[in-house]
């Protein structure tokens, strides 16, 4: 049955991918060699797997009854910026993607949130013969959707090689995490192998990201330009009508390959932002699911006694940034003295409500990628004795002024701006807060022009090379601050090669001590993500972004 | 020009203050409403020797009213009584530096516009018309989203978009004046347009340019809560009323209600005052009601 | 008549330039452009990148070169594409017109039946506490911020019945009845907060016109109230009052951005803020026209109106 154990054993397999985030576990490979049977199907209906911390509290009873059928409604917090899966990696095109489009590999669906097990999905079975070549067989007879130009034709080997090609070629924003890869070959119908030039240890949670892995149809792409006229593949919905600022449907897909799902027969997500709308909506019954920080789940709990709550680790960290160009943030010892001064289980306590954690370079979502919190804890103490004789060191003993850049409407960093303000008048160093729109702030943050700042848009991605190597090697995409130090470029450059697991995970924490040590950011508490779940809703697993398609599963169960 | 039209503007509410049929003569809810608004301005001046800085962290979160906070602290565990006194400076500040901005421009454009009435200076009306039919909203996310959020930079597209309502009342008024018999004997005697605008047309449009103005206290009052909801406001951590309602305190209205009701209440008050005072003014201003 | 209404609408064309220049040179102000908005989460965009795509959206072209492509655009009928998502912008407006229309009449004849029938009464009754009770009703509701009755319109029926009105609004086509209930809520809260504004206009108005000389003449000759207030008092009083309409009317767009942000209609409010957010030029210029061509036509009405209702005023 264990297709791919029988062919390389589990040793082997994780040698051979020993730099993934999360190996491809044996136990989630049992069962999807066959390609007859649903991948997985033996722990979709489980109960939260024992000891996981966060497990959702969604788990059903195996005695009970599924009931299918019905119209699960979620809310979205903006318009997708395209309906073209490709061309956006923001949550709210993701969102629509997962339901529409399958992956060739996918992060395992079940309710433990905190299972980051990658098994084949498209895939019958992944082979790794060795570090720098992928070769995948799909799965036989998996249908795309009924309707033009596909009309229920069978996913090949073709599309997926096109798909990659599309996300690889110039213009794609996810271009660069597939530069290694030298070809893409179709050896059959159901057979495509993919060359890298190196060894390359993300590979496999890249192409397990939805974010970075959707296989598209080739000849909508081909007749209309984009996938933005006809979105959808052979995913689990079938697209019926978007409405910009309003809603968009999907339909379920009667021919998904999963046999059973999905088991309601259409998801609406309503495009709407304001919390007190969607508290009012969650309270009557319009929403069956919401986002809810611990003040919004207090207000709920208020309307709606049973509801059930869903929680995971966040998976995106918080920095406030330095711009290590200018002085004196320039001197690591005024960052350092910075760092000492706020009062982080302040943050912690007042701003996110005590849910949450101190966090280090790699969030908490990542599981073992991250650094132990207490490490992060002892990082940053706060110490106002040391911070002074920091600055003094400095030659700052009367402190000096400078601003943080906070972006409107994100009401948690404001928070934390305020709160650290307050820290920093302590040791005498005066700060500014800068409000601008999202698109101002980013302007000033490529471009350098900002003293510090508390940016969104840190990636969600699970892999951790996407945490490290964007944001501390010289040249990465969100290296705001011009942060730059030899030692780091050294390890992000071996843990991107580096096949052995063990030693990548060392590598990777050597980087985020380094990190903490030289103080490019100081990372700010996160909070876990909270689902606010109806009663009615079953079998409602959110992820920890939009890394896997819970609607699938989910049940309506009145 | 201005310091005449101010002359006459402070010899209408010297009159409409004390004279014979005086707000403050007369009572009701005009004098209500003048009171408080007196007293809530005043709070607002002499805010640091009431209260403590509206930033001072105090030992509970989000403690109820009652207590040590006799209006309860806010969800960083700052004094909302200091918070609400604190954001009545800069509230009054924005909005009464945005008032006094569109009322004297809007009052000019309007006194143009109305009086040569799309015929001498067509550039001038093209430029005014355009001001006009600029949506305000757009005028305004767009200046702050330039020039950052800061208290002049609000105040003065406040006051921009502010403008145009008054010129437009100013020039309604204005046209009515103009077909009334004095105005006509005072171009046969041959005088100025100058003249004519300031001395014989101006006095008839106080009244209305008056009860814009109250209103418009409000407005801007109103305006600044409304960009401050579309993430438009002042950055923190000084408070507005506006930031207060619209920012996280709205969420927390089912546990912690007072943290959005009390500068709900508040800006409330204010428009409700302003207007009730504006409107016994109006009353009592025009000379002709006499 | 006709050549003065001609001309008015000729002078259309100065005024429009005026606003089409303004609304360009704003927005080009504005630092940050829609590649930089739009980037959200988008790893490894090199700033060559970055760079090609400002190219392929015109950015990178000389202003006066981007001005005019917008300009010759229009007059030939191509208001452009939207650089999000890249929507024909001409049918994205036909789309969402409707939506914002219909919340401005809503709350246009909200207003109206509202504040002219108790304007004039709280005129009629000055002093009394009638008159208290109708002022205090029309000033509450202009004093209570939009965004905030919205919120508790929202709130307080789920608190009471576990009902709350629709979060986004249901389309016409699918849904009338209920499409009607979706934007009868927003609308009534935009138009009884204006109602405050055209009942004390309404009032003062018809206090001034009560102490003319005609009006005492129509007394003397014996006439009732109602006569005088129907024939004499309530058209004369008009004029400053369809002067607050004509300025309300582009206030309007502002409350229906509230509105339409709050309980999720898609009109051309929502799609004004977002296009500011996201810098899509073409989105937000070509909606500015619209928002500036409306005014001005509602405002010639409102001018025409002037003598209609005051013969004594004459147009041309």
């Amino acid at each position: 049955m264990s297709g791919l154990r029988s062919r390389f054993g589990r040793r082997r397999f994780i040698r051979a991918t020993g730099g993934t985030a999360m190996a491809l576990g044996a136990a989630a490979l049992v069962g999807c060699g066959g390609g007859e049977e649903p991948a997985a199907t033996g722990r979709k209906d489980a109960p939260a797997a024992p000891g996981a911390p966060a497990a959702a509290a969604t788990a059903t009873p195996q005695a009970r009854a599924i009931r299918r059928g019905g119209e699960l409604v979620l809310p979205q917090a903006g318009n997708p910026p395209t309906l073209d899966v490709q061309l956006s990696t923001a949550a709210n095109t993701t969102n629509l993607g997962r339901m529409l489009y399958d992956q060739v590999l996918a992060y395992v669906l079940n309710a433990d949130p905190a299972d980051l097990t990658i098994e084949p999905s498209l895939a019958a079975s992944a082979e790794v013969p060795d570090a720098a070549t992928y070769r995948f067989v799909l799965r036989p007879g998996v249908k795309m959707h009924n309707r033009p130009p596909m009309n229920g034709r069978v996913v090949t080997a073709r599309d997926v090689k096109f798909s990659f090609d599309r996300l690889r070629a110039k213009g794609s924003p996810v271009a660069g995490v597939y530069d290694p890869i030298a070809s893409i070959d179709v050896v059959d119908e159901r057979t495509v192998i993919f060359r890298l030039n190196t060894g390359y240890a993300p590979f496999p949670s890249v192409v397990a990201e939805p974010q970075t892995s959707f296989v598209v149809v080739p000849e909508v792409v081909e007749q209309d330009g984009d996938m933005t006229k006809r979105p959808g593949a052979s995913g689990p919905f079938v697209f019926d009508a978007y409405e910009a600022g309003v809603r968009y449907r999907v339909n379920r897909n009667p021919n998904y390959f999963r046999e059973g799902y999905p088991r309601v027969d259409r998801v609406t997500r309503i495009i709407q932002n304001d919390a007190s709308a969607l508290i009012a909506a969650f309270a009557s019954k319009q929403v069956h699911v919401t986002g809810a920080d611990p003040v919004v789940l207090e207000q709920l709990q208020r309307l709606v006694s049973n509801l059930k709550v869903a929680e995971q680790p966040s998976a995106t960290s918080s920095a406030w940034v330095f711009n290590t160009r200018v002085a004196p943030l320039s001197d690591v010892r005024v960052r350092r003295a910075l760092a000492k001064a706020i009062d982080q289980q302040r943050l912690l306590d007042v701003v996110l409500k005590k849910t949450g954690s101190l966090s280090g370079p790699v969030p908490p979502g990542l599981g073992k990628w991250a650094l132990p919190s207490a490490e992060v804890r002892a990082a940053y103490s706060q110490d106002l004795a040391q911070a002074k004789q920091l600055l003094a060191a400095a030659g700052l003993s009367g402190g000096f002024s400078t601003s943080i850049i906070v972006y409107s409407g994100q009401t948690t960093y404001s928070q934390h701006a305020e709160l650290v303000q307050q820290d920093l008048a302590a040791v005498g160093v005066r700060v500014k807060i800068d409000l601008q729109d999202q698109a101002l702030g980013r302007k000033n943050l490529i471009d350098g022009n900002f003293e510090t700042g508390m940016p969104t848009g840190k990636t969600t991605a699970l892999e951790v090379d996407l945490h490290l190597r964007d944001n501390y090697a010289a040249k990465g995409s969100r290296n705001w601050g011009g942060f730059s130090d030899a030692q780091v470029e050294q390890w992000i450059a071996q843990q991107l090669v580096e096949t052995n697991e063990g030693k990548r995970l060392e590598l990777t924490k050597q980087i985020q001590r380094r990190v903490l040590e030289l103080m490019p950011e100081v990372f700010l508490p996160v909070s876990s993500s909270r689902s606010a779940i109806r009663p009615e809703v079953e079998d409602y697993w959110p992820s920890v972004n939009s890394d896997r398609a819970s609607e699938v599963a989910t049940w309506l169960n009145a | 020009m201005l310091s005449r039209a101010a002359h006459q503007m402070r010899v209408g509410w010297s009159v409409g203050l004390t004279g014979r049929h005086a707000v403050l003569r007369r009572g009701g809810l005009g004098l209500v409403g003048g009171v408080l608004l007196t007293v809530m301005i005043l709070m607002a001046a002499v805010a640091p020797l009431i209260t403590v800085a509206p930033n001072f962290q105090t030992a509970q979160i989000l403690a109820s009213p009652g207590g040590d906070h006799w209006l309860g602290t806010d969800h960083l565990g700052r004094d909302m009584f200091s918070r609400m006194v604190w954001g009545s400076r800069t509230t009054f500040l924005v909005a009464g530096l945005a008032v006094t901005l569109g009322v004297s421009v809007g009052t000019i454009a309007g006194l143009l516009s109305g009086y040569y009435r799309g015929g001498t200076d067509a550039v001038v009306q093209r430029v005014v018309d355009a001001l006009i039919a600029f949506p305000g909203l757009v005028l305004a996310m767009a200046a702050i989203a330039a020039f950052s959020a800061n208290k002049l930079t609000i105040s003065l597209t406040v006051g921009f978009v502010l403008s145009p309502g008054v010129a437009r009342i100013v020039r309604g008024a204005t046209l009515a004046t103009m077909s009334h018999d004095f105005i006509e004997a005072a171009v046969a005697l041959g005088a100025s347009n100058r003249r004519i605008m300031f001395q014989h047309v101006l006095p008839n449009v106080t009244a209305p340019i008056i009860v814009a103005s109250t209103v418009l206290i409000g407005v801007g009052v109103l305006i600044e809560s409304s960009l401050s909801f579309l993430g438009f406001g002042l950055p923190p951590p000084d408070p507005t009323w506006g930031q207060m309602l619209s920012g996280p305190g709205r969420v927390y209205m089912l546990s912690q209600p007072w943290l959005a009701v009390l500068p709900g209440i508040a800006i409330t008050l204010t428009v409700l005052c302003a207007n009730l005072f504006g409107d016994s003014l109006r009353d009592v201003l025009d000379p002709r009601l006499r | 008549m006709s050549r003065y209404v001609g001309r008015r609408i000729a002078l259309f064309v100065p005024t429009m330039l005026v606003v089409s220049l303004l609304t360009f040179g704003l927005l080009r102000a504005i630092p940050g452009d829609a590649v930089l908005a739009q980037l959200e989460d988008s790893p490894r965009l090199s700033r060559q990148e970055i760079e090609e795509l400002r190219a392929e959206l015109g950015l990178n072209d000389p202003l006066w070169a981007q001005y005019a492509r917008w300009v010759g655009g229009i007059l030939i009928g191509d208001f452009g594409r939207s650089f999000g998502g890249g929507l024909e912008i001409t049918s994205e407006f036909k789309r969402r017109l409707p939506y914002t229309a219909e919340l401005a009449v809503l709350a246009l004849v909200i207003s109206i039946v509202i504040g002219v029938p108790f304007g004039a009464a709280s005129a009629f009754v000055r002093g009394s506490p009638l008159d208290y009770l109708l002022r205090l009703f029309a000033v509450f509701w202009l004093a209570v911020p939009n965004f905030w009755i919205a919120t508790m319109a929202l709130i307080l029926p789920v608190v009471w019945f576990g009902w709350s009105p629709n979060i986004v609004a249901t389309k016409l086509t699918e849904a009338p009845a209920q499409h009607l209930v979706d934007m009868l809520i927003p609308g009534a809260i935009m138009g009884i907060s204006s109602s405050a504004v055209s009942l004390r206009m309404t009032r003062s108005q018809v206090l001034e016109v009560l102490r003319q000389d005609y009006i005492r003449t129509a007394y003397a000759k014996g006439l009732g109230s109602l006569t005088v207030l129907r024939r004499h008092a309530l058209r004369n009083a008009l004029i400053p009052v369809v002067t607050i309409w004509g300025t309300q009317a582009s206030g309007l767009l502002s409350g229906s951005v509230l509105m339409e942000t709050i309980f999720g209609i898609p009109g051309l409010g929502q799609w004004t803020v977002e296009s500011i957010r996201l810098r899509d030029y073409p989105v937000t210029q070509a909606l500015v026209l619209f928002f500036a061509f409306a005014t001005m036509a509602v405002n010639l009405l409102v001018d025409l109106s002037y003598s209609w209702l005051d013969p004594r005023i004459r147009v041309g």
